[in-house]
């Protein structure tokens, strides 16, 4: 029995009505099409984004497949290579000079004494006994990593640099030079991993200075690896990500944002022979501003597929790199050291991305996606500079406005 | 396309039919734009939600089962009052439960009198409806003209049930006390 004047509302209500805005049929009849397309076009977009997010993965997977632990140092002067390098330059370094600087040098004459005038340094150089040569014989199988370099420079007779390339190669076309700071690598897990003989460049770097045995913890291992077999082994692993971005909907299926992220960068390094040998860590941090545009593939209620592309400036806000040294593989020293990059950091995105909607404004995002990283001439090396094109997955917080 | 009768429509909209659709839409979406605005306020959302709801009505035609005269215009309305109320969730100056009670002078009697509707034309109610506070409106709304019981829009709600009963006895009240404050100033004009 409903009460009276409940009904009167009811019967003074039941015929009214107001009428609709204009066009608002043409509007729904275009979100009715546009969702038969959108449907057909999840039919092959899933898919479509699962197997190529799968080729990425697997592309990434196996150019870093060198980067395993078990990476045993070795020679790298393989019959392969000494195929393919004149035996008048690989003669000198065979023969390693008996002067302790003399391993670093990055000229090489032709016949093979070594240059005086490169050396170092002058009479405050240590002269350390004659080295045993390495046999012909140690020459191990070199496992194929698609990192080392195969084939020496055309006119390796020609710069310093490629002659350093022959047997110092990370196996990159373009070989960025640094000058200073130590050079952190890291092997492993995705990134960017690097083999090579010899120490690193920037042990290198180092001790062109001169040295005696004593004098500090590298000096020591150096000296203790003059008749070992050395290698350097590097790990730069992809940068985790996370941040906060800003949406605005220009269109309506078009926005552009902008926001703030904070990129961590792992390295790792271990340089030396066997037994002695320098192990680091590097960690970079860096804070960027991201500004791209974005494109919606797809939307559902608290979902949404979009494609993104643009570009990042990141800034280095700090960093450090400790370094343990080790002696017939026990330790006997650590250090560690700030760091920073000065220039920024230029890069560019494309990438994929889901969003969950929390709220109409809040949403949660994982952007896999492809970045590259310009070359800023920096000196530290990092995955930004040795592997400037690579694999990203930047996750965060997005807030939307329409 | 003249006088269709429900059913054949709604056999039509559930085979897709554009021309069904059209059929329908200038048939109802009048009377579900007032039902939407008599939900929201807010025109921008309230045409939101009322194409919301109407593409959801023509997706979902094919699950609509006629259930004699009368069954289709209801399974739309049911489907644009659903579409308000998610959005007054959504939205966050949505408050349904109001701690203030702002009208304390109205008086307790007089609800079951006839405060003289008859004389109101019902964009007059509309408007009237649509000031009221989002709560109050909301419960009248569910209560009224959705003959919901305080139990179901407690649940519907999420409140309890005596604030339901409490803010449509409020808003009740308004009404009456507006609508006679207007009769009082029609009657001054003449």
């Amino acid at each position: 029995m409903t009460e009276k004047w409940k009904q009167e509302y009811i019967d003074k209500m039941s015929g009214y009505s107001e009428p609709a805005p204009e066009a608002l049929f043409d509007d729904i009849m275009d979100v009715m099409d546009h969702r038969d397309k959108n449907r057909k076009r999840i039919m092959l977009l899933i898919p479509g984004i699962a197997a190529s997010a799968a080729a990425v993965i697997a592309a990434v997977l196996l150019l870093n497949h060198s980067g395993t632990p078990e990476v045993q140092y070795r020679d790298l002067l393989t019959d392969n290579v000494l195929e393919k390098i004149p035996a008048a330059v690989i003669l000198p370094e065979i023969e390693r000079p008996s002067e302790l600087h003399g391993m670093f040098r990055r000229t090489l004459s032709g016949a093979g004494t070594p240059d005086a005038e490169n050396a170092a340094g002058g009479s405050g150089t240590v002269s350390l006994p004659e080295e045993r040569v390495p046999s012909e014989e140690a020459r191990e199988t070199v496992r194929e990593t698609p990192d080392d370099v195969k084939e020496p420079d055309a006119d390796y007779e020609g710069s310093a640099r490629d002659e350093w390339q022959l047997f110092h190669d990370s196996g990159r076309e373009r070989r960025r030079s640094r000058h200073s700071a130590f050079n952190v690598f890291a092997s492993g897990l995705s990134g960017r991993t690097a083999s090579h003989a010899g120490y690193s460049e920037a042990v290198t770097m180092a001790s062109a200075f001169p040295m005696k045995y004593g004098d500090n913890s590298l000096s020591g291992i150096m000296t203790l690896n003059m008749t070992k077999d050395v290698n350097t082994e590097t790990r730069h692993f992809l940068p985790v990500r996370a941040g906060v971005s800003f949406s605005w909907w220009f269109a309506r299926r078009w926005s552009a944002g902008t926001g703030l992220t904070y990129s961590w960068l792992l390295s790792k390094s271990r340089t030396g022979s066997d037994e002695n040998y320098v192990d680091s860590r590097q960690v970079l941090h860096y804070v960027g501003i991201p500004l791209n545009v974005s494109f919606d593939i797809w939307t559902a209620s608290r979902f949404r597929v979009y494609a993104s592309a643009g570009g990042m400036l990141e800034k280095c806000v700090g960093g450090n790199v400790g370094r343990d040294y080790y002696y017939s593989g026990m330790l006997r020293s650590s250090e560690t050291e700030k760091l920073s990059v000065a220039p920024l950091q230029w890069s560019l995105a494309a990438s994929a991305g889901l969003q969950f909607g929390l709220t109409r404004m809040i949403g949660l995002y994982a952007e896999p996606g492809i970045t590259w990283y310009f070359d800023n001439g920096a000196d530290i090396a990092s995955v930004y500079s040795e592997r400037p094109f690579n694999f990203s997955l930047n996750l965060g917080i997005r807030f939307s406005f329409e | 396309m003249p006088g269709i009768p429900e059913q054949i429509l709604a056999e039509r909209l559930g085979r897709g039919d554009r021309q069904a659709m059209k059929y329908l839409y200038g048939l109802y979406a009048g009377y579900l734009n007032a039902v939407c605005s008599r939900y929201i306020p807010d025109r921008e959302a309230a045409k939101d939600v009322l194409q919301d709801s109407f593409v959801r009505i023509f997706s979902s035609a094919g699950t609509f089962r006629y259930r004699g005269e009368g069954s289709l215009k209801a399974w739309m309305k049911k489907i644009v009052v659903n579409g308000a109320l998610k959005y007054l969730q959504k939205s966050s100056r949505n408050c349904f439960v109001t701690g203030l009670d702002n009208f304390q002078d109205i008086p307790d009697d007089g609800f079951d009198e006839d405060y003289g509707m008859n004389a109101v034309s019902p964009a007059v109610i509309q408007e009237m409806i649509r000031k009221l506070p989002d709560g109050y409106r909301t419960i009248f709304n569910l209560y009224v003209f959705e003959d919901k019981s305080h139990k179901e829009i407690a649940k519907i709600l999420n409140i309890k049930e005596n604030s339901s009963a409490s803010q449509l006895h409020r808003a009740k009240a308004l009404l009456a006390k507006w609508i006679r404050e207007y009769l009082k100033e029609k009657e001054a004009e003449l």
